[in-house]
């Protein structure tokens, strides 16, 4: 038995793909501390950074009332609330990924701050939909979610639109 | 690739989540690999990893960049501290016989997977019986492929003490696989 040939097949240890997955999202959806000295404010629109403030925290807000929501459903929604976890996790990455662009302003691309503030806008807007959702008796899920993967495809729009 | 390495580094250590994304992409199995191979418990060895780049992300700003091998050298860092305090705080529960197998093995033929198997789990059983630094001699020499160089980088030792140890690593493997 050669030990060098054994060992080196240990490099096909790998770790659960799914885990892995999991992992990735909850790690990233955390904020690091930074050394960065410039601040948005100092550049740009005191008013857009708090609309997306805003959005951000009404997303936030909204996701985990979709997921209680679903909790307390009759049935097995585990699915339905395991899909809302992954997308919320997704949306904090690209909250994550936005704030990194707005604190690096020479990476923006300014001509499309218009655009992302329609944007914003809109997300507003589904956020004001599915509030009106909430306060129904006879809550669909599915539409719930329906809001937030559109609102999660706009964050992902925003991301794209600031990338120079 | 270094470049390219250095760029997502220096992008991460600014904040950036997707070029974190993409080193843990690169770094994660082999960090995973790392721990597993020391603690011999898969659920064990998920939560250390996802603990060990959670830190790294959390304290990003921390990380000197010098090159590509000193980042890989933070994570075990990072590593050997997480499994330490691991083993600190909790002793292990696994009986090292009755290991289950290996995660995500590459399937060969059924005959050569059941030969396969038994000296896979002979060579874990015996990994955790060196000690701490010839472990990670041994994982980082003969499982990653590290030159002696670049393990005596991240252990911060000398080439010759490498050498030294794999040397005596390697004879201790032997001799408990052949008993």
């Amino acid at each position: 038995m050669n030990i060098f040939e054994i060992l080196k097949e240990l490099k096909n240890i790998k770790p659960d793909q799914e885990y892995a997955k999991q992992s990735r999202y909850l790690i990233l959806s955390q904020t690091p501390q930074t050394d960065k000295k410039i601040t948005v404010a100092e550049i740009f629109d005191w008013i857009f950074i708090h609309r997306l403030a805003t959005a951000a925290s009404l997303i936030s807000v909204f996701i985990l009332l979709v997921i209680l929501s679903i909790s307390y459903l009759p049935g097995n929604k585990n699915s339905l609330v395991a899909e809302a976890d992954e997308i919320n996790a997704s949306i904090q990455i690209k909250l994550n990924d936005i704030g990194y662009q707005l604190q690096n302003p020479t990476e923006i691309n300014i001509e499309e701050i218009p655009n992302v503030q329609k944007k914003l806008e809109e997300i507003t807007k589904l956020m004001e939909e599915a509030q009106t959702l909430n306060e129904n008796k006879d809550k669909k899920i599915e539409e719930y979610l329906k809001k937030i993967k559109a609102a999660q495809t706009l964050f992902t729009e925003i991301e794209s639109l600031l990338v120079k | 690739m270094i470049e390219e390495q250095q760029k997502l580094i220096k992008e991460a250590i600014a904040g950036k989540p997707a070029s974190f994304g993409s080193l843990y992409d690169h770094y994660q199995p082999i960090v995973y690999r790392f721990i597993y191979l020391k603690v011999s418990h898969k659920e064990e060895a998920e939560d250390l990893t996802h603990q060990v780049f959670l830190s790294a992300w959390l304290n990003i700003s921390e990380f000197k960049i010098k090159k590509e091998a000193s980042f890989i050298g933070w994570l075990y860092q990072i590593s050997r501290n997480k499994v330490i305090d691991h083993y600190r705080t909790k002793k292990p529960t696994v009986d090292i016989d009755n290991i289950a197998d290996p995660p995500e093995i590459e399937k060969k033929s059924s005959e050569e997977t059941e030969d396969f198997k038994i000296k896979i789990k002979m060579v874990k059983r015996a990994i955790p019986l060196l000690n701490e630094i010839e472990q990670d001699v041994v994982i980082m020499r003969f499982i990653e492929d590290l030159k002696p160089k670049e393990v005596a980088e991240i252990l911060k030792k000398s080439e010759g003490s490498i050498r030294l140890i794999q040397h005596r690593a390697i004879n201790k493997l032997k001799n408990i696989l052949n008993k």
